[in-house]
């Protein structure tokens, strides 16, 4: 380690911080240039008080980051039981509102009681040649249902029939919320004949059914599965 | 370059002064300038709020290093905030196809490279730079109280020993020692743990 006087210390900090007249700019720059030991001095200073300031910039981040938390904000004391008072009015207010105008059918409890998308296939990086479908089925997975009904469509249409394309776009579009629309997809699977995609599709089919109130049509359906739920769903219906 | 309180119209010029500088209110609005377009990408690429905020805020100390050593000079008012967004994607798909991350299921190559391709190989110097830098950020953390709050008051917060004289109830002449023998203490920290 080099021996660095106070004076030298002072000078390196007034070049890196610019605050150097011309005049002592160029000498500075002179010696820069003749002098390997100095040069190796005001690198040394140089990355030095980088470290000390990036150890401050790493405490003011998490500072800078307290909007994006989670939790919420801190309230003082005194408004907090205005806070409170108020938030108890808006929740029975609220509670009342929903009670009366968007309390869940029995058909929606009933779907959601029962519904877990599918876990879909896994995707395996560099031997699959199928890349679309891998990159749909990754945001399937991650929950990006339209991203992945996007990619999928793109390769249905090549290939209309395709059980397995059909049976995910119907998955994700029950997963999206949208029931009618899924039921042709899962349609095509069952009209298919042997999909290995059969039972699922009569499973979700039926779900889809019982969330827009067509009851019967999916006891009827679920008969014809082996899924071990279908049948206390069968007794749920009844 | 949307939304925020900052005149964030100032040019590159200048940011990069502010940067230079600490400018608090400037470095807080970047922050929060960029920071829900990395934690939207790192969440629909298998990531949690909690990685990309650890993610983000390596890759904004690493933006602010480089335009420190003056190793990035940005060309419009965009570029700085495009730097940044770009070293914490390149980040967390480096992060992604890491031996740490071991569901190699979930991410493609190529889709990876079209990223990285973007930002060029970091030279074996500035490499080495990083680690000597990260050494002095570890020993910073093992000095007394006084030393860390002369330092930082001085070189991150610009303070004059003036006024860090007075808060510490010194005289400038004391100050300006101690800081230097603060600076002494972690020089030595750095080489006995170097050997």
């Amino acid at each position: 380690m080099q021996n660095i006087s106070s004076e030298e210390l002072e000078l390196i900090e007034s070049y890196l911080s610019g605050s150097l007249s011309a005049g002592e700019l160029a000498i500075f720059e002179k010696r820069m240039e003749a002098d390997a030991l100095w040069r190796e001095k005001v690198k040394e200073i140089q990355l030095l008080t980088a470290g000390i300031q990036e150890s401050a910039l790493q405490d003011a981040l998490a500072h800078y980051h307290q909007p994006f938390q989670q939790k919420a904000p801190v309230v003082k004391m005194q408004w907090l039981k205005k806070a409170v008072a108020a938030a108890a009015v808006i929740v029975v207010l609220l509670a009342g509102t929903w009670w009366f105008l968007l309390r869940p059918s029995a058909d929606e409890k009933l779907f959601s009681g029962h519904f877990r998308p599918d876990p879909g296939l896994p995707t395996t990086m560099g031997v699959s040649d199928n890349y679309i479908f891998d990159r749909a089925m990754v945001d399937y997975k991650t929950g990006d249902y339209r991203k992945a009904i996007a990619g999928w469509e793109q390769l249905l249409q090549q290939d209309p029939g395709n059980d397995t394309l059909n049976y995910f776009i119907g998955s994700a579009l029950l997963a999206d919320g949208e029931f009618e629309k899924s039921l042709s997809c899962f349609d095509t699977v069952i009209k298919s004949g042997g999909s290995a995609f059969l039972q699922e599709a009569h499973w979700y089919k039926a779900l889809a059914l019982i969330r827009i109130g067509r009851r019967p049509e999916a006891a009827a359906l679920l008969q014809g599965t082996s899924r071990p739920e279908a049948q206390e769903l069968i007794r749920k219906l009844q | 370059m949307s939304s925020g309180n900052f005149p964030h119209h100032i040019n590159s010029h200048e940011q990069v002064k502010a940067i230079r500088a600490n400018d608090q209110p400037f470095l807080q609005w970047l922050y929060r300038e960029q920071y829900p377009k990395t934690e939207s990408f790192v969440l629909q690429n298998n990531g949690t709020a909690e990685q990309a905020k650890d993610i983000y805020q390596e890759a904004f100390i690493a933006m602010w290093r480089n335009v420190q050593l003056g190793r990035f000079v940005p060309k419009n008012e965009q570029s700085l905030p495009g730097y940044l967004l770009q070293i914490a994607k390149n980040k967390w798909l480096d992060y992604l196809r890491s031996s740490g991350y071991k569901r190699t299921t979930l991410l493609r190559e190529g889709l990876a490279d079209e990223w990285s391709a973007e930002m060029p190989q970091q030279e074996e110097d500035s490499r080495q730079e990083e680690e000597y830098i990260k050494r002095v950020r570890e020993n910073f953390r093992e000095l007394g109280d006084n030393c860390r709050k002369v330092l930082t008051a001085f070189y991150f917060k610009k303070e004059s020993m003036k006024k860090i004289a007075d808060a510490m109830g010194w005289t400038e002449a004391t100050a300006r020692n101690n800081k230097y023998r603060c600076i002494e203490r972690l020089r030595a920290l750095m080489k006995n743990q170097k050997q």
